[in-house]
This record gives structure tokens, sequence and C-alpha cells, in this order.
């Protein structure tokens, strides 16, 4: 049909079947390709990688068609463009998918053996990954497809671990140990995002403490079991009931470990007892206390959730089997005072449902300061514009809070999100599997306070892959690190 | 460039500053564009769980990706938003419209013109006009990422000045036998269309690429082509002020056709006063669109006066200026009864203190209401007679 008579046809714009074959008409003609070597001021702009289990949203839309629009404005004008496709490993959320889908055949990632899980979740990611990508499509996004990164690709994951290397001998990567948000069920921190607080009846039990010298102090707590681990008890500096009590020890019920008895202002005279006890392995404010006072931070529940050998008998048994021991303990010693319902909020892990427990584990930190200040520079000198403008506040406000000292959101967490599983097992099992490549000895896991060891092999072969940080291909090698200058490609 | 949202600014953006400078010796983009969060239409959280969120694959099924860009472009803004399925059905609307002028234009114009700025009439000249202004606007906006206006600029333009007004004036040329006048129109309509498609393609890919496919003497895709500039359009401010001054006029004829209640094409003649000579030559057109001959003299008994520019049109036909006073009159009337009913309302004690204060309020609102209305027709009325 000659065009006249079609379009004489086609009395109304028909967005169905025109989309489909329009794009067609893009991909054939390759519009979306990037060339490096093609002429034109390059303007470059990545994705912002959608979860590879997610779905697109209203967010997604907006932001990809403000991406879309500025993208194909450019390139009209004659930019040698680049719309970096691709999308982010999601670390939990994929290994929930697959989980799941293990479940369905009655099986657990544990029946599978490490090993034989990852290759499940690349299988997933294989096979299910592009929804979202198919899903940009649809929008009309000019994206880069040729180009999809994802964020555990070989070369990205490389990138990752050339930075935390550099980091490291740079002497700003450093660990301790952090109270964290434990899933028992998932074996892993959670982030407070992810963490669901609900309400929830337990009960308050009010236990006294024998202190050396004659005399008791009391204090409550809905978990006995932690009493366990504590390493002081605190009460306010200005409480009279308490100043003579000020210096001496108490005897720990169960344990009959002697702790000191301090003053502390954060500790609240009105509330139960006004005596706390500190227990910096189990609560986040004790974690505080306990490090401001130079007190140790012992652990009566492990990992796994179970009990540790602070109180050897128990050792073994599920925290809520701890529980009734303890209770029972304290009641038949007669240092149960007083048990009273108590209505409170607690966290749950959002996606395995179970209780959280904060818990103390080994992670990253990485000193920010000397990272942080040329990020702050770039942005007062508007060498880096935030639109609108007053969104630039928000970043400048953050840099200079997480300046001073050492942050724990900033490196640690981003390296264990790029990994997906627990910072500390990937990172050490990626960072000796690379210094295998580079020529040592075969990749071992060794993590001190972890029992973890994995002998993971690299997925991909030969160091001539091995992206290097001061090559001419950062455009090519990651998204997140930088798409940018040495190639010349420049949002 | 990054686009963002809001809640990243401290997670990736820093991120890749810092690393970006640290590592890859220099920046990883220059300018970061945070877009706004959209949340429900009841100002919650788009959320799954909450029930509040609306798939926009769903929304590209039913209106399209091009509306639903659209409507999307149109609600960005600085500050958080609320979703508006109205603005994705606006974008629906024009992408029809879009396909119904092109389409009017590609199966009438002259089989052998070329899209080619060709300002023959004044009409012609001022569509130039305006085009060079809304590539100069729409880019601007493009540049400062003032996407919600930019969507209303190309709007205002395809919608109102192209599709309703000159597409309305060329009809007639294009249909016609005058064969230069047709030239002109199908070649300066064409060029308008392939500059639209240009604007709009960042926005609106699909409809206008497909578009693109039907305009004569094109080369390769849309998404390849040059972005619009205004490079050889000739701008000329004077047919801008002229054409402007018609469609002032027939605006206002069109309006004195409804308070007069006569029917759209119902002879209407006109005297002209003032400075009077640009509308003078645009006879044709003041014909075309407004359905009004200008003649030398006024026939006997009352005209109404119409603001056109700088000029003024004093129209007169079909007993208009009496059906007018007798329409506007009868208005008034309704106008004072309703603020006198209002304010007996007012006036009774019982009725303010018993009702809610609300509906007090109400009624008080109407009855100024009605009051300035009366006012206006009573002005109207002795403009009338004042004409």
């Amino acid at each position: 049909m000659d065009r006249r008579a079609e379009l004489e046809e086609r009395t109304r714009y028909e967005a169905a079947e025109v989309e489909g074959r329009v794009f067609a008409g893009w991909a054939e003609a390759n519009v979306f390709t990037a060339d490096p070597s093609a002429p034109g001021e390059p303007y470059c702009i990545a994705l912002p990688p959608p979860n590879v289990t997610g779905s697109l949203h209203m967010g997604h839309a907006l932001n990809g068609a403000v991406q879309d629009l500025l993208i194909r404005w450019r390139r009209m004008q004659g930019r040698n463009v680049l719309w970096q496709a691709g999308t982010d490993h999601a670390g939990i959320a994929t290994q929930m998918v697959v989980e799941r889908g293990l479940a369905a055949e009655g099986k657990t990632r544990h029946d599978l053996g490490r090993d034989a899980f990852i290759e499940r979740v690349w299988a997933w990611k294989e096979a299910t990954g592009s929804t979202i990508i198919e899903q940009y499509k649809r929008l009309g996004a000019s994206m880069d497809y040729s180009r999809e990164r994802f964020t555990m690709d070989d070369d990205y994951a490389l990138a990752v671990q050339d930075v935390f290397v550099e980091l490291h001998s740079r002497g700003y990567i450093y660990r301790d140990n952090y109270l964290v948000n434990w899933s028992v069920p998932l074996a892993t921190a959670i982030s407070d995002l992810e963490v669901e607080h609900k309400d929830v009846n337990d009960a308050l039990y009010e236990v006294a403490y024998a202190v050396e010298g004659g005399g008791e102090i009391t204090i409550a707590t809905v978990r006995p079991v932690t009493i366990l681990a504590d390493v002081a008890i605190a009460v306010h500096p200005d409480d009279p009931r308490y100043a003579a009590m000020l210096g001496k020890f108490a005897i720990v019920p169960m344990v009959g470990r002697k702790i000191p008895i301090i003053a502390d202002e954060r500790v609240e005279i009105e509330f139960g007892t006004g005596a706390l006890k500190i227990t910096p392995g189990h609560d986040p404010i004790d974690f505080e206390i306990g490090k401001d006072h130079g007190l140790e931070a012992l652990s009566a529940i492990g990992l796994d959730g179970k009990l540790t050998d602070l109180m050897p008998e128990w050792e073994g048994l599920t925290a809520d089997e701890g529980h009734e021991r303890a209770v029972e303990h304290l009641r038949e010693s007669g240092a149960l005072r007083e048990e009273t319902p108590y209505r409170h909020s607690v966290g749950f892990c959002q996606r395995s449902g179970a209780r959280i427990e904060p818990l103390i584990s080994l992670q990253w930190f990485c000193r920010m300061d000397e990272l942080a200040k040329p990020a702050i520079d770039v942005v007062k000198s508007r060498e880096v514009r935030f639109h609108p403008e007053r969104m630039e506040k928000i970043y400048l406000d953050w840099m200079e809070q997480i300046r001073p000292g050492a942050s724990r959101a900033s490196c640690g967490g981003a390296i264990a999100c790029r990994f997906g599983l627990p910072p500390t097992a990937r990172m050490s099992c990626r960072l000796s599997a690379q210094r295998a490549r580079v020529g040592s000895s075969r990749p071992t896991c060794s993590i001190p306070g972890s029992r973890r060891r994995c002998g993971r092999t690299p997925r991909s072969a030969g160091p001539s892959r091995r992206p290097s940080l001061r090559s001419g291909t950062r455009a090519t090698c990651s998204l997140r690190v930088a798409t940018s200058s040495t190639s010349g490609l420049r949002g | 460039m990054l686009v963002t949202g809001r809640d990243i600014i401290n997670l990736w953006v820093a991120r890749m500053i810092m690393t970006g400078i640290a590592f890859a010796d220099g920046l990883p983009f220059t300018d970061v564009y945070i877009n706004s969060t959209i949340q429900a239409a009841d100002g919650r959280r788009m959320s799954k769980s909450l029930g509040t969120g609306v798939d926009p694959l769903d929304l590209i099924d039913q209106y399209g990706a091009d509306a639903t860009r659209y409507g999307l472009l149109k609600m960005c803004s600085t500050q958080d938003v609320r979703f508006a399925e109205g603005m994705i059905d606006e974008g629906r609307g024009l992408a029809n419209k879009l396909w119904n002028a092109s389409r009017l234009v590609l199966l009438n114009a002259d089989p052998e013109a070329l899209p080619t700025p060709n300002g023959l009439e004044a009409v012609d000249r001022w569509i130039l006009d305006r085009l060079a202004q809304t590539i100069d606007d729409v880019t601007a906006g493009y540049e400062d990422f003032q996407f919600s206006a930019a969507t209303k600029t190309l709007y205002a333009f395809i919608w109102n000045e192209f599709c309703d007004w000159y597409l309305e004036a060329i009809k007639a040329r294009l249909y016609g036998d005058d064969v230069a006048s047709k030239r002109a129109a199908s070649e300066t309509a064409l060029f308008v269309i392939e500059r639209t498609l240009g604007l709009l393609h960042p926005m609106c890919p699909f409809v206008t690429e497909e578009l693109w496919s039907f305009l004569p003497a094109r080369t390769g895709l849309l998404a390849w082509s040059e972005f619009p500039t205004t490079d050889g359009i000739p701008r000329d401010a004077s047919a801008a002020t002229t054409v402007a001054a018609v469609i002032q006029a027939v605006t206002g004829v069109r309006r004195l056709r409804q308070d007069a209640e006569l029917s759209p094409r119902a002879e209407l003649v006109a005297t002209i006063t003032g400075d009077a000579d640009a509308v003078r030559g645009e006879s044709a057109l003041l014909a075309a669109l407004g359905a009004i001959q200008l003649v030398e003299t006024a026939a006997a008994g009352p005209a109404v006066p119409l603001p056109a520019g700088a000029a003024t049109l004093h129209i007169q036909g079909d007993g208009l200026a009496g059906k007018l006073r007798d329409r506007l009159a009868k208005r008034r009337e309704e106008a004072l009864a309703e603020h006198k009913k209002a304010e007996a309302k007012l006036g009774n004690a019982k009725f303010v203190e018993r009702a809610p204060a609300e509906v007090v309020e109400e009624e008080r609102e109407r009855s100024e209401r009605f009051a300035r209305d009366a006012a206006e027709l009573e002005a109207q009325l002795a403009a009338l007679d004042a004409g």
C-alpha cells in the first residue's frame, strides 16, 4: 500500500500498534548504541540501576522519562550520547526470590550448599533478570542496551575490589565491632530500612543484683537472658537513691560476674527503677554507653541465634529456650522481684518476619575525612551543580556531618550492598580471590571471628579482563565508580 | 548528567562524587537533576502494599507510552507532586490532535510541496514567528530542566496556535484554486509540522517518529535528526501583531455570537476605526476565521464595538445589536434576581444564626458574585449603547 493510502486509512493514532514497530526500527538502526569514536561532545547519563528483581514503578517511569528526554534531545543536538543501562543485584531481595523458588521444591539454600546456591542465583538472573529492562523499552527509553551492566558483573565487582584494596592501602579501611540488626533466619545484618517495628506484648522483669559490700540494686529488663552479657549497671549521676553505690560492684545473677556501677546522664531517673543494666552486645543505647565508658561488649546470643558459652551449660540453646531457663533460674534464686505485662515496640525483619536480634558483628568502616573534603569542594565551587539548586544543601549537610571521624555508613555499607551477602564473608572472599589472580596462592577466606570459609573461584578468567582503574575504559567497566573523565564521556 | 531521586543524594550521588575524584581522576557528572517524588492522588505514598500504587505499564497500555511520558513530565516540578491521571489523558489528546492535524496537512497539501518556511501571507509569517518563539522557549525549558513548562509551551503551540488558528486559517487555501497560495500554505504547514515533531520528540518519541515517516523528502529517522533551531526561520513582528489582532477580534466575535445566540456562520459585517490598515489588509483572514465581512460604511442602527489590537471593529448584521441588547438585559435581570434572593436569605436572622458557617459564607459569596455579574453586564450594555 502506498504511504498516502495508508495514512488515509489510519484515521486515528493507535499507540499500541505503533510503539512496538517504531521501537524495533530504532533498535535495528542502532540509534541507541554509543560509539566512543563518533564525533560530537560526549554526553552521558548512567541509569540509576533498578533492582534486578524489580518491576517498573511510577518513580522509575518519571525518572526514565526525564532521562530519555535529555538523552534524545542531546542526541538530536549532535552530542555523542551514552545512556548506560544496568540493573542492581539487590542482594537480599534476589536471595529471597530464589529461596522462594527453592521452597516450592521443598529445599532450602543450605540443602544446596553455597556454590550450588550461587549458581542457582545466577541462573535466575539470566532467566528473569531483564524484566525491568524490557519494561523500560515499553516506555521508549533510548538506553544503550548493548552495554547493559549488572552490579555483580566480573569487571564491575573487580572495580569495586580495586577501590576497596586502594582504600585499604591508603589506610582508610578498618574493621571494628558494631551492633547490627541481625536477622537470624537470613543470617545477615539488615539495614534500618528493612526493619519493621510492631507493638508486642512481653513481660517486664525486675531483677535484683547483689552489691559487693552489702545491699542490692534492681533493674528492669524484657530479656533476662541478656543479663548473661551485662558489663555494668548505670544510674543517673543526680539520682540520690544510688549515690552511695557509685564505684561499687554488682554481682551478675546466674553467672556471678562482678560489674561496675557507673553514672551516665542518658539513664532516665523516672523509668523503671532508675538503674539500667548495660549490655552493649544486645542493645544500641547500651552499645553507645559501653563505648563511652570503655566497656567490653559480650555476646549472650551468637550470630546463629543460639546461646554462647557465657553460661556453659546453656550453650547451643535457642534464644527462646534461653529466655525460659533464665526466668526459671532467676525465680528460683530469688533474684526475680516482679514480673509485669509490658507492651512495647519491637523490630522485625521485613523479609523473613523474624524478630531482630541486635548483635555484635565485625563490620567494615571507612574514614571519610579525606574522601569527603574534595567532594564537598566540587559542589561548593559549582563544578557539580544540583537542579533544583536547593538540593545542594541536602548533599552538603550530609557530607559535612559525615566528615569527622569514621562513618560506618559510607564505605562498609556501600561495599556490603555491592556484594549482597554479609560484608565480612563476601569481602574477604573476593579480596583473596583477587590476590590469587594477581598471582599468589589459592583463594581462601578466613575472617577473624567468623567460621565461614569460602573457596569460591572467581567467575571470570584471566588477568587480561581485569579492569585497571587507571586505564581508559571507565565508561565501559563500571556504572558506579565512573562513567566519565578518562574516556571523555561526561554528563 | 545524573537524574535521580532525593533519597539517593546521600547514597549514590555522594559516593559517585567521592569515588570518582579519589579513583577515576575526575567527576562522574557535572549536573545532578533531582526528580519529583510522585505521590498518590490523595497525597499518600505510592505503594503496592498500601494499594495506592499506579502501574505505569497499565498507563502505557491504556493511554500509550507518549501520553504517559507527557503526563509525567507535565507533573514534574521542584516539589513532590500528586499523581494526576488527567495529565496523562491530556497527553493522549495531544498525540491524537497532532496525528489528525498532520494527517489533514499531509493528505491535502500540494503534492509538490516540501517543508519550507514560505511567508506568503501574514498568517504564514505569524505561525513561523510563533514557531521560532516556541523553539526558543522549549529549548530553554529543556536546558533549565523546566520540563513541565516545556510541555505547556508545546501543548499551547500545537493545540491552540497551530491547530485552532493556523490550520483553520489555511483550510480554504489548501482546498482552493489559488496555486501560489495553496503552495505557500502547504510548504509552511509541512515545515511547522516537521519542526514541531523534532521539538516534541524527546517527550513523545513514538507518535513523532511515526508521523515523521510520512513527511515528504525526509531522510532517516527523527531520533537521529537535527533538533530544531530557529536558523532560517523568518521572524516578522508586524505580521505577528496583525494576526494577533485578528485573533483577538475573531475570539470576540465568537463570544458575541454565543451571547446573542447567533449561529457561528451567521453573516456579520463590520466597519473598522482606529489604526486600521494592517487589520483591513487581513480581511480575507477575518472572513475565513470569523465569518465577518469588512464594509466601508455602516448600515443604519447600532453596532457592537470589538477591540482588534490597535483598531476597533464595529459589528452589525442579523439584528445583532438588538438581540445582544435583549440577551444582556435579560441576563442582567437574572443576575439581579439571584442577588436579591441571596440578600433576602442573608437578611433573615434565623438563617444566619442557625445555618452552618460555611453555608452562610457560601450564600454571601453567591450574593457578591451575582452583584458583580450584574454590574459587568450593565457595563456591556452601556458600551453597546455608546457604540
